[in-house]
């Protein structure tokens, strides 16, 4: 048995990726292939090289194979075959782009150009008079009511279909007329069916809305499903097993409580041997997304490799970029394709062609996601995703597998939040903590203390927010103080850059106006912006600089034209600056995470980087526009407090602190205003930015001190075992 | 691999008592030794069956049938007295999961292989008992249940909530339990009832990869996925009144807590990372082998000692594993019943490792010889008066931990004089799997997994539904055949039966 069957693979792939010499799985396809294997989102850290590709592939050709297995064996809607006694949304009767969540009472449509309809796995016939409640979840056009077996998912567009429209329509047979009113989110639309009668009404949060249709004679006879279409909307159902937000009449029942003689199975998916059989042969079930070419070829080709022993049925798949003649992959995908490799572009082209069909998409792939956003195809996921349903056929979730050189990356972390389903990390890297590469420290700033700012023949330009305060040394109130943290942090950076000779570093400000009075401040101390002896020389980066001059500033510092980089979080985010030899910040962020963030920014792959934190010993008073400042900063003096109706809040330095080594479970260490760093605790020889020589926690373990000991025992051991060997042996030739 | 009928194969194999049957030299080429398995009438047709397949026309290469893993096995330079295949065995990555090995320490050839130990590196099985009652825990059986689950970190990836940084993981690696105990994590008295005493001396941190490291530490205090498990069992039947007494054990009902689980990634990492270096030593020391998964190096050999060292390091890590749900176990009765652990007499019963190669001293051929004796899938049952088993069972012999699979039996022996002498004092681990976990994933509907469980009224929470059928107990071997095999062939005996009625899982 070869350790990927140990995993649970099947053999035929085990012995496939054996004969490619690969005899024992990386660490990332350890950890991420059972996951995947049980059904599980994963999130993974790994760069190219790290076996990676083989750790979404494997289980993935093997689930498609087995569900291809499955359909062909019969037994497709194994896992929920819907024979619950319940009335539910169905799984199978239901339009591609449509969703029902597993418990079958809420549906969701994200498709915005069509509409896509489902029915209920009962229905009603004969006589009786029944009623639903279906609620409007989310904004977007819906259409609610009854129809028969016959009727087009879309219902109200045929004749065995009537429908209730959020625009105040009643459809049948494609005719709209105007009943009711309008309806939208959190709106109860009532559903009634008098049999008895052949009626069909409605009503608007238990208003009732008067006769709607009258039932034609030959439907009389007909099942009546409770129906359902959406056009990028969510609805929500009740069919009597909660209590109704508006109760009908008593001779009305609820669908749910129906006499048995009455109530009609949805044949459709109902039996489980009915589940539709994979009618389109253009529907892959995984789409996996490369960021380019290269990589999609690359990942083709394993695949290839991979599936060489899967037989009967064989899992096709289809390689799709750019460069190769669109006709030959469209007539590919025509012939049937179980699995895509693709580009973005591509992709897309072909998707919205209707070329390729997301209808049975079972795993939704993104590798190398972070370089995929870098490229700017969030959008291009987000509306992909929307596209495929969450539920597949046979009622399995749709499972997404990302991967991503870093988790880190805000934009990888927030689209995982919005697409993917409790994803687990595999991140062998280990998640928020500081890098062993980063040595971190954090020097105080006490005004108190350090009374240098009293007597400062140039300082830093503040923030403006003490201007009125009269503010002087002396007087000791805690807006002089705020103030004169400001003058200081500015000396102390100017100190640290000096101390440590850095070369190159990026500078964390708070704000857009910090990062504009440091950037003056330090080109002043420089001698000028343009100096060519300028130590200090700087670029800003922040959104109120415009694009071109932003993308040039950190051009020029990625060129080493300028040294230092001052800028914000958000300006930071998705910045891909590797191997900073050191890091400032101004003032710390009040985020925790934003902490573990801006230090990835130094000491990355494997060089040493030093961080270092200036932080406020006292309340630092600063500006905090909101939504509530109408010009969100701009020439906003208003230095009230921010519960006073101002912008501005005392910043509480050490609590952040606090929170900080809370979060990372550590206890930063803290340095003299000097700015000298201890170099006792790494090596001595610790040159910042270089590849650092050892790796490790630095633990001096205790074996060759313990070693003497350690013999005497075993050999204690084993003379004891001697004796009790000969006791019991005794007589028989010891 | 000899390709042969099934016929011809059969000529190699003797079934030698009721019990146990005998696998020839010649069986598979170059066997030093010969092989030896333990079945019972149902085990034995499973076994003959796996062979039966393995011949048939068309089977190349790939798998290998359990007793052909053993014979590989007893191929190994240095391997003396009998490859022996526990009646739970099945196949693994080159050795069957059931095996034990010993190999000749004096021996300059003998060698030590990763595969003998598994890549869950000291996978075992550690047992609580309580002075509950059954009837105590049954009205709270959910709530309780619930409390496990939340307390116990589940589950492939699964992080630990045991605060835990770099720095204390390489100490906890050099220490074991003795780290869990100075951190207050464990009793003292935990570490009497441990094999090793928790903690194997010749551990060194440094002989283990960076890798390995980065992956073990936020894994540190998981139970982790697979077989692995914690139950709150109760206790069904005692065979041995007076043994189960010395144990704590003193009426039917009584409730136990069991805890199975390993290394995790960090054991998974060291055997790898052995497993590409002994590659390599092997070409440089010419030593051949009949299968390729059988990667080995020399005792003596720089490769040999850094994968013992590192073994230990992660047997460390197993143990502090356990001793962390240990705590959390206890922090959940504790908190369900109001009453201290101490009060609920939370005592740890014993704690087996089931994966594993220890440094011992053995009868062979009437000689006495120092032997590495690999345990791979299989228990050490040291007989009564051995020296290295705690006070408290030098009459009864040392407990042995047999964890059933999800849902079914659970079993105390304990060790016999016959087991040191025939199978170096080694029994069963537990069911052995029966089918494949690519198998049981297709065969098996995880949701009638769960049902028939509640049908049982096992309370039952899961962090990966569908890795269930993987684990379910059709998957695996009768763990009662197993053990009743054991006992009728002497190697270890009968002492309590538990059954499971609340399952925590990954």
């Amino acid at each position: 048995m070869t350790a990927f069957e140990e995993m649970g693979v099947l053999p035929e792939i085990g012995k496939a990726v054996e004969e490619m010499d690969w005899m024992l799985p990386m660490d990332v396809q350890a950890e991420a292939i059972p996951l995947i294997l049980g059904g599980g989102d994963v999130l993974m850290a790994a760069e190219t090289g790290s076996g990676k590709t083989g750790a979404f592939c494997l289980p993935i050709i093997q689930i498609v194979w087995e569900t291809l297995k499955d359909l062909e064996a019969g037994k497709g809607s194994k896992v929920i075959a819907q024979t619950s006694p319940h009335w539910t949304l169905s799984f199978f009767d239901r339009g591609s782009a449509l969703a029902v969540t597993p418990d079958g009472l809420r549906c969701q449509s994200r498709e915005q150009k069509e509409w896509h309809g489902c029915r209920c796995t009962k229905g009603v016939s004969g006589k009786g008079r029944y009623y639903y409640e279906a609620t409007v979840t989310d904004e977007g056009l819906c259409r609610v009511g009854w129809s028969t077996n016959q009727a087009n998912l879309d219902v109200g567009t045929d004749r065995f279909g009537f429908g209730f429209g959020g625009t105040g329509k009643k459809s049948n047979n494609k005719q709209f007329d105007s009943y009711g009113e309008a309806f939208g989110m959190h709106d109860v639309i009532g559903c009634f069916l008098d049999l008895d009668n052949c009626e069909i009404s409605f009503s608007k949060n238990g208003t009732h809305l008067g006769k709607a249709f009258s039932v034609p004679q030959q439907l009389k006879n007909s099942a009546f499903f409770p129906s359902v279409v959406l056009k990028n909307a969510e609805m929500s159902f009740n069919f009597g097993v909660q209590p109704f937000k508006h109760p009908p009449e008593k001779e009305w029942l609820a669908v749910c409580e129906a006499p048995k003689e009455n109530v009609r199975q949805n044949e459709i998916g109902s039996s489980g041997t009915a589940a539709p059989a994979k009618a389109m042969k253009n529907a892959p079930q995984a789409i996996i997304i490369e960021p380019s070419r290269e990589l999609a070829e690359q990942t083709y080709n394993q695949i290839l490799k991979f599936k060489k022993y899967m037989e009967n049925p064989k899992v096709k798949d289809l390689l799709v970029i750019g460069g190769v003649n669109v006709k030959d992959q469209i007539s590919e995908l025509n012939s049937g394709v179980d699995i895509v490799v693709g580009t973005p572009g591509r992709l897309e082209d072909l998707i919205s062609g209707g070329h390729l069909s997301l209808t049975q998409c079972r795993f939704f792939v993104l590798d190398e996601a972070d370089g995929l956003l870098k490229q700017g195809y969030g959008d291009m996921i987000d509306r992909l995703h929307r596209q495929i349903p969450k539920i597949t056929s046979d009622g399995r979730r749709l499972q997404m597998i990302v991967c991503s050189a870093t988790l880190h990356a805000f934009e990888v972390k927030k689209m995982a939040e919005r697409l993917m389903h409790f994803p687990t990390w595999v991140d062998l890297k280990g998640e928020d903590a500081v890098p062993e590469t980063v040595h971190h420290v954090v020097v105080m700033v006490d005004p108190q203390k350090d009374s240098s700012w009293h007597s400062l023949r140039r300082h830093v330009q503040t923030d403006g927010v003490h201007a009125k305060d009269n503010v002087r040394p002396g007087n000791n109130t805690a807006e002089t103080l705020s103030e004169a943290v400001k003058m200081l942090k500015g000396e102390y950076c100017v100190k640290a850059i000096n101390e440590h000779k850095m070369d190159r570093a990026i500078i964390f400000c708070r704000t857009k106006l910090d990062c504009d009075n440091l950037e003056r401040y330090l080109n002043q101390v420089g001698g000028g912006a343009h100096s060519r002896g300028n130590q200090y020389s700087c670029v800003c980066l922040h959104g109120d600089r415009k694009p071109q001059e932003r993308k040039a500033n950190l051009e020029r510092f990625k060129k080493q034209e300028v040294k230092f980089l001052i800028c914000t979080d958000v300006a930071a985010r998705g910045l891909d600056i590797t191997g900073l030899p050191f890091m400032i910040n101004v003032t710390l962020p009040d985020e925790k995470s934003n902490y573990v963030h801006r230090i990835g920014r130094v000491g990355r792959a494997e060089r040493m980087g030093l961080a270092i934190s200036l932080v406020s010993s006292v309340p630092e008073k600063v500006w905090y526009h909101g939504e509530w400042c109408s010009s969100r900063g701009r020439n906003c003096w208003n230095t009230r407090l921010t519960d006073e109706g101002g912008c501005c809040i005392w910043y509480n330095e050490p609590r952040f602190l606090a929170e900080i080594e809370d979060h990372l479970n550590v206890t930063i260490q803290q340095v003299e205003p000097d700015l000298k760093v201890p170099m006792d605790e790494f090596d001595g020889k610790v040159v910042y930015g270089q590849k650092r020589q050892q790796m490790g926690s630095q633990y001096e373990n205790h074996v060759a001190q313990m070693a003497p000991a350690v013999k005497d025992l075993a050999q204690l051991e084993s003379e004891v075992q001697l004796m009790y060997l000969k006791r019991q042996f005794k007589g028989r030739n010891v | 691999m000899v390709v042969r009928s099934y016929n011809d194969e059969l000529k190699y194999l003797e079934k030698i008592t009721p019990n146990c049957w005998r696998i020839k030299k010649g069986f598979q080429p170059n066997m030093n030794v010969e092989g030896v398995f333990y079945v019972n009438n149902h085990l034995e047709k499973l076994m003959l069956d796996e062979l039966r397949n393995a011949c048939r026309p068309g089977m190349v290469g790939g798998f290998l049938p359990g007793v052909k893993q053993i014979a590989n096995v007893a191929a190994l330079p240095g391997i003396v007295g009998r490859s022996v295949g526990l009646p739970d065995v099945h196949s693994g990555y080159g050795f069957a999961i059931g095996n034990m090995a010993a190999f000749d320490m004096g021996d300059p050839k003998s060698v030590v292989s990763p595969g003998g130990v598994g890549f869950d590196i000291n996978c075992g099985v550690r047992l609580l008992r309580t002075n509950l009652h059954e009837k105590d825990v049954l009205p709270v059986k959910e709530q309780l249940a619930q409390s496990m689950f939340d307390h116990i970190p589940v589950g492939v990836g699964s992080k630990g909530i045991i605060p835990m940084n770099a720095r204390d993981m390489e100490e906890a690696l050099e220490m074991g339990m003795d780290w869990s105990l100075r951190e207050g994590y464990i009793w003292a008295e935990d570490k009497e009832h441990c094999e090793e005493y928790g903690r194997m001396l010749n551990a060194d941190p440094s002989k283990v990869s960076m890798r390995a490291k980065k992956r073990g530490l936020p894994q540190l205090g998981t139970l982790g996925a697979g077989n692995h498990y914690a139950e709150i069992q109760v206790v069904d039947e005692i065979y041995d009144k007076w043994a189960a007494s010395k144990m704590g054990i003193e009426m039917k009902g009584q409730i136990c807590v069991m805890i199975h689980s390993g290394s995790r990634g960090f054991g998974h990492q060291v055997a790898t990372d052995a497993l590409v270096q002994m590659e390599k030593a092997m070409k440089r020391d010419n030593i051949d082998t009949n299968d390729r998964q059988l990667a080995c190096a020399h005792i003596h050999s720089t490769e040999g000692q850094d994968y013992l060292k590192a073994m230990a390091a992660a047997a460390n890590f197993a143990w502090v594993n356990r001793s962390s749900m240990t705590f959390l176990s206890r922090q959940a009765f504790a908190k369900q019943f109001r009453m201290t652990p101490d009060d609920l007499d939370m005592h740890v019963i014993y704690d087996v490792s089931h994966n594993i190669a220890k440094v011992e001293e053995h009868m062979v051929d009437g000689k006495q010889r120092t032997l590495l004796v690999h345990r791979k899938g299989s228990t050490r049952a040291f007989p009564p008066h051995h020296p290295l088993i705690p006070v408290d069972y030098q009459l009864t012999g040392q407990p042995v931990l047999i964890g059933g699979t999800m849902g079914t039996c659970s079993y105390v022996l304990t060790g016999t004089e016959q087991g040191m002498q025939e199978t170096f004092g080694s029994t069963c681990h537990g069911a052995g799997r029966a089918l494949s976990r690519a198998k049981s994933r297709r065969n098996l509907d995880y949701q009638d997994v769960l049902n028939k469980l509640e049908e049982m009224g096992i309370s039952i929470r899961v962090a990966s539904p569908k890795l269930v059928m993987e684990e379910a107990p059709e998957s695996y071997k009768n763990v009662t055949d197993v053990v009743d095999t054991c006992h009728a062939a002497g190697i270890s005996k009968k002492c309590i039966k538990l059954r499971p009625i609340a399952v925590i899982k990954g």
